[in-house]
């Protein structure tokens, strides 16, 4: 390989992953807001996916200029085999590893991302469940491979990205966001079934309920309408979901 | 040829972000469950179907073809686009 020792590349390979780091933990906490349903008319929903989707393609630039300058940086001898094969870089073997490691499960929940409209959405969901491995993983090798956590302001990026994606966690797991559970992330709009219930209907309550509804002929629907287009399939089961 | 947007009421669990883009025509019951307000989608409506869509965190929303005379052999609306 061509003697490639310029500084820039070095620092270009620390920077870049520390954003690299950063914009994947923003990416954790709005994937995970987005599943508990968070938003509203300041911040609406679809725009918090959507920051969520972006900026993944943002981070995965900067990921790949991490790597790429890591590389061509011939000072440390990481090869591109190092780059996605565990412990195959000479250099800091482990800690690369861990890299190689979060960028294979990062490419895979990426790239099923891209193919969603073409993949099953249990697998796609299976798939997007690695995130939580992958984002830890990465985590760890900033953390334990470079030199900058002697340094103050290094401490607390870490801390401050650790932070978010916790926070965002615990938020999910606190608020059980699914409309179907006692409790919503929306307490507004489930209100009124709240009022005399604290338990609002399941999907098969509300789909009898829409088919006592069609059954009827006579007084018109007072309780939330259905679409009124008659050839609507109705589902009779539900299925089981992870 | 017309469209109509349907809800796959067994994969929708309500997530909303259809109603946010697509006020025109969706509309939110109480539990924040998708109601589908137009029978068939206006030509210049269909591009904000499409991306109400592509937007569905659940993949629950179908965009289709109305067909009118549908052969008595065809199952009607499969979940499959």
């Amino acid at each position: 390989m061509i003697a490639l020792t310029s500084h820039y590349l070095w620092y270009s390979t620390r920077a870049t992953g520390i954003v690299s780091l950063f914009l994947f933990s923003i990416v954790m906490a709005s994937g995970i807001m987005t599943a508990t349903r968070v938003g509203g008319a300041a911040l609406p929903r679809f725009a918090i996916a959507e920051l969520h989707r972006r900026l993944t393609l943002l981070a995965v630039l900067f990921l790949a200029i991490h790597i790429v300058t890591s590389v061509i940086d011939s000072y440390v001898n990481i090869g591109i085999a190092g780059v996605f094969i565990p412990f195959a870089s000479p250099y800091k073997t482990l800690w690369v590893a861990l890299g190689a490691v979060a960028l294979d499960l990062m490419l895979a929940v990426t790239l099923s991302s891209m193919l969603r409209k073409h993949i099953s959405h249990d697998l796609w969901r299976a798939i997007h469940w690695i995130s939580y491995l992958a984002w830890p993983i990465a985590l760890i090798h900033a953390i334990f491979i470079g030199t900058d956590m002697r340094f103050g302001w290094m401490v607390a990026v870490i801390g401050v990205n650790i932070a978010m994606v916790f926070l965002a966690g615990i938020w999910r797991l606190w608020k059980n966001p699914h409309p179907d559970g006692a409790l919503t992330a929306i307490p507004d709009r489930a209100a009124p079934s709240r009022t005399t219930n604290n338990r609002t209907p399941n999907a098969s309550q509300r789909i009898a309920q829409q088919r006592a509804q069609q059954k009827a002929p006579s007084p018109p629907p007072t309780t939330p309408s259905l679409p009124s287009n008659p050839t609507t399939p109705i589902a009779t089961t539900r299925r089981p979901r992870p | 040829m017309e469209m109509r947007l349907r809800v796959d009421p067994v994969a929708c669990d309500g997530f909303g972000h259809c109603a946010e883009l697509a006020p025109e025509f969706i509309a939110l019951d109480e539990w924040g469950y998708p109601i589908i307000q137009l029978d068939v989608i206006p030509r210049e409506l269909e591009r904000v179907a499409e991306m109400a869509v592509n937007q569905c965190p659940r993949k629950a929303l179908i965009l289709e073809k109305v067909d009118r005379n549908p052969p008595a052999s065809r199952r009607r609306g499969g979940t499959k686009r």
